[in-house]
């Protein structure tokens, strides 16, 4: 910027003083340094961590909470484990450090990096207790990751529910650190030390083919409704609903049944061909594979399977084989 | 031509400092230090209480204990003196580059340059007393003497107002007062010299160099040279250590863990301090124990990351000897840091912030320490096709984008939970078994029909009491023909996975390793349950046995 040669020239020690000296007009345009980057650090902290998952963020008031305890719980095929690698994935693409406590030991790494997953932003442990699980949980809390989540797997869990006091604990952890805590279970377990709680149950499990003919799996349509918010916290006043039906699908599947369940989305232009609304509702899956098949040096005899027009990626056989 | 300036620390009666540095409980106490076995051992250091009762070097350890009963009396201990010694020099190395090693609690370093540091006209007494508080820091009390020589520095270092500062060019006349023998001539030469009249320093560089080198040829010539204040040798600085040591010899034999951890401590936090100093982390942790009557056992621990955390690495080494019993009585020890740079970090202004390198490591090693070795570590995928493969490597984040970039949608994928290990479970196919039997009431053929759809399925000894089940699950999940690298859960509890199948999808024949000794040949179901829960189980066409690897959730 250029200034006329009377001004006083700017002092590093006096800024406030030298910017008295300016006109009225120019004071509210300028910021120091220190206050641009505070100003940024601000709206970041407070702003929520997005788990790239549009129904499950419009549900926690644009994702999950730092500084706080974002509890899900759901049985098994309720779409816990995607939600769980949904925001791995989008905290480590916006270049977060991630940690996933993961007392089931039921990660899979491809299925991780297929999600969208930098693996190598996401620090994976693997306890065996839930005692541990906690003290690992509490471990990553405080040395400054911004994502850290605990997922205790399917039931029963190892070791019970733990005593309130260490979620407590790890609550506070999180709110001394910023960090967001995102703890997968599949009952509650936290108490009273979760600001927010969500439940996930298994509305559908869609497959393609009918009665009769050869089946394959093809999504699964889960419910997910709010059982806590703390009154504090920015979800009560943000939040308009309370409820949200979510779709996780297999990759590559574009069943008649996944655009039913999703028809009803914001936003859904149901007049456009089957094909662009399912690319609309799902964006393009990235295929993942050819590197792996050209070293490897298996063999795979994937049995001509009638009928099934779509390929199943969770199966290695098939999505190699294709 | 500039005349080098250099600096000597001395650490007087250095058996005894290093003893000290490495029990520091025994200061404050009448100590002394005996070099010797037996009766024939005799004291050669004692702390001021001690030689204000009368302790002096020479006398026996008997003698020492009439004048003084409740006298502590230790060996000397080459381990503690060579850390100590390391400590000293890497205390040096932190004021300049030039360090050389003279041994026995002496170090000699290259000063020039250094004053600018200490603005005044004083700069290099400033010097000298930065470099007494520096190895007081260390637990060293040591003296420091500055002169243009090695032996006019040392000379200086050892009076007893230290720091002393010997001028430029005036080595010659400090040194002149001095006796003879202070510069070790060879017995021989000593004698010559005696007969010659000459009785100090100053009287062998009054000498004409000519005459004396004729006469006493090239050793007559270094002992002039060093009369007059002149190095005969310029210094040798010594290169930075592979490692890092730190050990100790024990009074008595330990057998339990935790006296040994006490002490190993104390080492611990001297090593990294010492670390410290040079801006370093360890990033393997060795030990040496020296057994009774005549063993080692020497162990390494391989860290995660590069980390100075004390508490991390005691942990470490109390799991790894309960892992590793020494099967012998523990009669000295040295720890050993191999160094490495840690991790460094760039603050970003505008992009996400980075994990501080130091907690980070700290984090690493403490999970390490708590769940032990293959449990932590970033996820890869590991090439092939068993779904269950993972691995794990370092943990070692890039650093963070300068920008925070948008947020993208989400690909809203429906994920596996995969069970490691699998559990074996019992299925009921169609064809010719009806509907509600169990497995063992089949005919075999029926498990020998490779397309055969499941129709009911449950957890091998799912409903048995709770110990009988964990017992049976856990022997029949061993069987189970799993990938995983890491040890099995055992007897942790399992899933339970019971009920009628409402849509199965498949099979997906998979064969891996057909060329080795143990192929896998698979034939992959997805399976709805009545009672809840879609999974993902195959057939092992080899064994024929159901397993349950992954819940779609």
């Amino acid at each position: 910027m250029l200034m006329p040669m009377s001004m006083p020239e700017p002092a590093v020690s006096s800024f406030a003083q030298f910017r008295s000296t300016l006109p009225a007009a120019l004071i509210k345009q300028l910021r120091s340094g220190r206050e641009l980057v505070r100003a940024d650090e601000a709206v970041h902290r407070e702003a929520p961590l997005p788990t790239s998952l549009a129904e499950l963020d419009r549900l926690l008031g644009g994702g999950l909470e730092r500084g706080a305890l974002t509890e899900l719980i759901g049985g098994r095929s309720s779409g816990r484990f995607g939600m769980v690698l949904a925001a791995l994935a989008a905290a480590t693409t916006a270049g977060e450090a991630t940690a996933l406590i993961d007392l089931g030991n039921g990660l899979d790494p491809q299925a991780a990096l297929d999600a969208g997953c930098r693996l190598e932003r996401l620090l994976w442990a693997r306890p065996e207790r839930l005692r541990d699980a906690l003290a690992a949980t509490e471990m990553a809390l405080q040395s400054g990751f911004a994502l850290v989540v605990l997922d205790l797997g399917c039931p029963p869990v190892p070791g019970g529910r733990s005593s309130e006091s260490s979620w407590v604990r790890l609550q506070r952890a999180a709110a001394a650190q910023g960090a967001a805590l995102f703890v997968s279970a599949p009952y509650r377990v936290s108490g009273t030390a979760a600001a927010t709680v969500l439940r996930a149950r298994v509305r559908r499990v869609l497959w393609n083919g009918a009665d009769g003919e050869p089946r394959l799996l093809a999504a699964l349509a889960a419910h997910l409704a709010i059982e806590k918010s703390r009154a504090s916290t920015p979800l009560s006043h943000q939040t308009t609903t309370r409820e949200a039906q979510l779709a996780l699908r297999v990759p590559g599947s574009f069943a008649a049944e996944i655009l039913a369940a999703v028809a009803a989305r914001p936003g859904f232009d149901s007049a456009q061909p089957s094909g662009r609304r399912a690319r609309q509702a799902f964006p393009p899956v990235q295929r993942v594979s050819s590197p792996r098949l050209n070293v490897s040096n298996h063999l795979i005899l994937a049995q001509p399977f009638p009928g099934a027009m779509v390929p199943n990626h969770n199966h290695p056989s098939v999505s190699n084989h294709l | 031509m500039t005349i080098d300036r250099l600096a000597c620390v001395a650490v007087p009666l250095f058996a005894l400092a290093a003893r000290l540095r490495s029990e520091p409980e025994l200061r404050g106490e009448a100590v002394a230090i005996l070099a010797g076995n037996g009766s024939a051992a005799r004291v050669i250091a004692a702390t001021k209480i001690a030689r204000r009762a009368g302790v002096r070097p020479g006398v026996t350890l008997l003698q020492a204990r009439a004048l003084l009963p409740g006298l502590v009396a230790r060996g000397r201990d080459a381990a503690c003196e060579r850390a100590a010694q390391e400590a000293l020099f890497e205390t040096a190395e932190t004021f300049s580059p030039r360090v050389e090693d003279a041994g026995e609690g002496v170090v000699l370093l290259e000063i020039n340059g250094c004053e600018r540091h200490f603005p005044g006209a004083t700069a290099e007494h400033d010097l000298g007393h930065a470099l007494i508080l520096a190895a007081g820091r260390t637990d060293l009390p040591c003296g420091v003497g500055i002169a243009s020589s090695k032996l006019a520095a040392r000379v200086a270092a050892a009076l007893p107002s230290s720091p002393t500062v010997v001028p430029a060019g005036e080595e010659a006349r400090f040194l002149a007062p001095l006796p003879l023998a202070r510069l070790a001539p060879e017995i021989d030469l000593a004698e010559t010299l005696a007969r010659w009249g000459i009785r100090s320093v100053g009287d062998l560089a009054r000498l004409p160099k000519d005459e004396v080198i004729s006469r006493l040829g090239v050793l007559g010539q270094r002992l002039h040279q060093t009369a007059r204040g002149l190095d005969p040798q310029p210094l040798v600085p010594r290169l930075p250590p592979p490692d890092f040591r730190e050990g100790l010899e024990m009074e008595w034999p330990l057998v339990a863990l935790e006296p040994f951890l006490f002490a190993s401590r104390a080492a611990l936090e001297r090593l990294t301090q010492r670390l410290e100093t040079r801006a370093l982390s360890c990033a393997r942790l060795g030990f040496e124990l020296r057994l009774e009557p005549d063993g080692l056992h020497a162990r390494a621990i391989a860290l995660p990351a590069p980390t100075r955390d004390v508490k991390a690495l005691l942990t470490l080494l109390r799991l790894d000897l309960e892992a590793n019993p020494p099967g012998g009585a523990v009669v000295g020890f040295t720890l050993i840091a191999y160094p490495d740079r840690p991790r460094e970090s760039q603050l970003s202004l505008l992009g996400p912030a980075d994990l501080s390198p130091d907690r980070l490591a700290t984090l690493l090693a403490r999970m390490f320490a708590l769940l032990g070795p293959g449990r932590v570590g970033s996820p890869q995928v590991v090439d092939g096709h068993l779904p269950e493969r993972a691995a794990l490597v370092d943990f070692d984040p890039p650093a963070p984008p300068r920008v925070r970039p948008e947020p993208r949608p989400g690909r809203g994928l429906l994920a596996v939970r995969v069970l490691r290990p699998a559990i074996e479970i019992e299925v009921i196919t169609d064809g010719k078994a009806p509907a509600g039997t169990l497995p063992e009431e089949l005919e075999p053929s029926a498990f020998s029909q490779p397309a055969a759809r499941p129709l009911a399925l449950r957890a091998i000894a799912a409903n048995a009491a709770s110990a009988a089940t964990h017992d049976s699950i856990a022997a029949s999940a061993s069987s189970a023909p799993a990938n995983d690298h890491g040890k099995r859960q055992g007897a942790a509890a399992r899933p339970r996975i019971e009920g009628t199948v409402r849509v199965a999808s498949g099979p997906w024949n998979l064969e891996e390793s057909w060329w080795s000794e143990q192929p896998v040949a698979r034939d992959y179901w997805d399976v709805e349950l009545t009672e809840g829960g879609v999974y993902r189980i195959y057939r092992d066409r080899t064994a024929g046995s159901w397993f349950a690897d992954g819940v779609y959730d």
